[in-house]
């Protein structure tokens, strides 16, 4: 008992224990499954059932013309054409007799009158069904051709009620069923989920934890995240990486150019940052002139870099100051901008 | 998942989903009983006894025209020691109009017959299968029977009158003496009008309900219940005699001959009817006359 087999399909449920799990674990997906079953379940129960019914009751109804054709020269009936005037006691007994006879059968259809005869209510023959009454009767008119004459029969056909058409084999197999497809449901969750935070984390946070960068203006170095790993910058290229990545946070799309002059902003921004380095006590010199020698600078920003993203170079191009590609580093176009940086891929200590 | 993926397939889920579907399908179309499309035959004509288990012996067939007499006459006749002496079972059939006994009597089948002594001499039966009459049932009196007076046998009174007659062409008060009356008067079938019943009792009901004005039928005891005594008019010149009992003799079987009279004489002290229980016998054994 710790484990519900199904043999039949071949698939082990859950143990008692993980049923229980199971079951209040279930939400929407899993209803919005047992539903969907259940209801094409039903429909296909409900359309076999009331196409061999239709079936039925057309052969129960050649079943009683087929009895009553060969009856036909012994019962009694009026042919005002021959002067017969017909015995109707007899008549309705044997119409009486073939109803109690389609009773025993269960057949679902009854004689309601042959000719003008109509046979007695069946609750006066003694035979009755426990339902009959809750029976919706449709009436069906047949008529045996005989020569000269013509012979019509009514016939009732018992329809069965919409509960009756029911069942609870569906219940249980939709039951089962949607059992079975709950891991399924559940692996096509996980999946999605998997694939949606891989997106999230692919637009919005492609730095992991472990690859967040920080500029340490205590120690002068940069450091990723969650490894030791570090590399010393000197004052200089320190304080004008800062003021590049925090003015291109900034500023998103900036163009900063090796031969037009450096923005003021970022001029500014370096020097704050190298006023916080002297108030950290690294330096007592003068400040210096971030506009001159910014190749060289930016050459010791890329090696420091270069570095410490040796084992991510994935996030080269997050934090990287873009060399100068084909068009040479003296080009007007080049752009040394960081055109990806947002505020949660970086961070400052000592600021 | 990865469990579920080493089990199966992707498509698993969906193979199965219709595997149900069409089990479903089964089982609805399987959930109704089985019907027996071949219903018996619902209609009896004949009472089969058993008389001896003498199966070399042959079957006595007897037709009559009443089924509520037949089944105690074969229980009767299956008891009596000259019938299982020489026959193996006695199967009573019981009519359905003329068609019948013409078939039982013209053709010589029913060995014991109840019938009209007009449909023995129509196929000279006495001497073409050798039947000899056992015994009649009582002279009766035809009347035309009306509801709120008494019938005049005038052509002017019967002139558009209503009268009902039965509708088969044999019997003698009911068919045979009112339109023979009819005709001695000059009436034309379109000068009255004529409803048709199956039987006396048919009749009766159709004076009672007063569809009719008048009925040619026999006068019995039980009518004055419905109907008044002097409100009958005698048709017809004779006594009409009732149906007679005849007997196929095939060789000078007397035993037989008798033991059917005395079954016959007991049959009717059985009867509560008038007309089954006045017998008159013809000729040969000790009893000659029977009546309650």
């Amino acid at each position: 008992m710790q484990s519900l087999r199904i043999a039949y399909f071949g698939l082990k449920l859950p143990a008692w224990g993980g049923l229980a799990k199971t079951l209040k674990s279930i939400n929407k997906f899993h209803l919005g499954c047992f539903f969907i079953c259940y209801l094409a379940l039903q429909s296909a129960y409900f359309f076999g059932l009331s196409l061999q019914q239709e079936f039925r009751v057309e052969r129960d109804i050649l079943a009683v013309e087929n009895r009553i054709s060969l009856d036909l020269p012994r019962l009694s009936l009026p042919n005002p054409g021959l002067n017969l005037a017909g015995n109707p006691a007899q008549v309705r007994d044997y119409l009486d007799r073939l109803n109690q006879l389609l009773v025993q059968q269960q057949t679902l259809v009854r004689v309601i009158s042959l000719q003008q005869f109509d046979a007695g209510d069946i609750a006066d023959t003694g035979v009755t069904l426990a339902s009959e009454q809750e029976h919706a009767h449709v009436q069906v008119e047949r008529a045996l051709y005989l020569p000269g004459q013509t012979i019509n029969v009514v016939i009732g056909v018992c329809q069965s009620t919409f509960w009756q058409r029911l069942s609870i084999f569906p219940l249980i197999t939709s039951i089962l069923l949607s059992l079975v497809f709950f891991p399924y449901l559940r692996a096509r969750q996980a999946v999605e989920e998997n694939k949606s935070a891989a997106a999230d984390n692919a637009h919005t946070r492609p730095t992991t934890k472990s690859a967040a960068l920080i500029l340490d203006l205590e120690n002068k170095c940069l450091r990723l995240g969650d490894s030791n790993a570090s590399v010393f910058l000197p004052n200089k290229p320190l304080c004008f990486y800062a003021a590049l990545l925090t003015y291109c946070q900034q500023h998103p799309g900036a163009r900063l150019c090796q031969h037009a002059p450096l923005p003021a902003e970022l001029l500014t921004l370096a020097n704050q940052y190298f006023l916080r380095l002297i108030a950290l006590g690294h330096t007592i010199r003068k400040r210096p002139d971030f506009d001159m020698n910014l190749e060289k600078m930016l050459s010791e920003i890329r090696a420091a870099l270069d570095e410490l993203l040796m084992e991510y170079p994935e996030h080269k191009s997050l934090f990287y100051p873009p060399k100068a590609l084909g068009e040479g580093s003296r080009s007007k176009v080049h752009n040394f901008a960081l055109l990806h940086i947002a505020e949660a891929h970086w961070s400052i200590k000592g600021k | 998942m990865n469990d579920v993926k080493k089990i199966a397939p992707a498509s698993y889920p969906f193979a199965l989903f219709f595997i149900a579907l069409l089990a479903m399908w089964f089982a609805g179309k399987y959930s109704q009983n089985k019907a027996e499309y071949h219903l018996p035959s619902l209609i009896e004509d004949s009472y089969t006894c058993v008389a001896s288990h003498n199966p070399a012996a042959e079957k006595l067939t007897v037709y009559m025209n009443a089924r509520s007499v037949a089944h105690s006459l074969g229980e009767l006749l299956c008891k009596d020691p000259v019938v299982q002496r020489q026959y193996h079972q006695v199967q009573v059939y019981w009519g359905g109009g003329d068609v019948s006994d013409i078939t039982f009597v013209g053709k010589g089948i029913g060995d014991l017959v109840n019938t009209k002594d007009n449909i023995v001499q129509a196929f000279d039966a006495e001497n073409t299968h050798g039947y000899k009459r056992l015994a009649s049932y009582a002279q009766y009196q035809a009347y035309l029977i009306g509801r709120d007076e008494k019938p005049e046998l005038s052509r002017e009174y019967l002139l558009g009158q209503r009268i009902g007659l039965l509708d088969y062409p044999s019997s003698r008060s009911g068919h045979i003496i009112p339109m023979h009356l009819f005709r001695e008067l000059g009436l034309r079938e379109d000068q009255i009008s004529i409803v048709y019943s199956n039987s006396h009792a048919g009749l009766r009901d159709l004076l009672a309900n007063n569809q009719v004005d008048m009925i040619a039928s026999y006068w019995a005891d039980e009518d004055r219940a419905r109907f008044s005594e002097n409100y009958i008019q005698a048709i017809g010149t004779s006594d009409v005699r009732g149906s007679s009992w005849y007997l196929k003799m095939n060789g000078r079987n007397t035993d037989l001959y008798c033991a059917l009279q005395a079954t016959l004489s007991s049959l009717a002290q059985q009867q509560q009817s008038t007309y089954f229980g006045e017998l008159n016998f013809v000729e040969g054994c000790a009893q000659q006359l029977v009546g309650r």
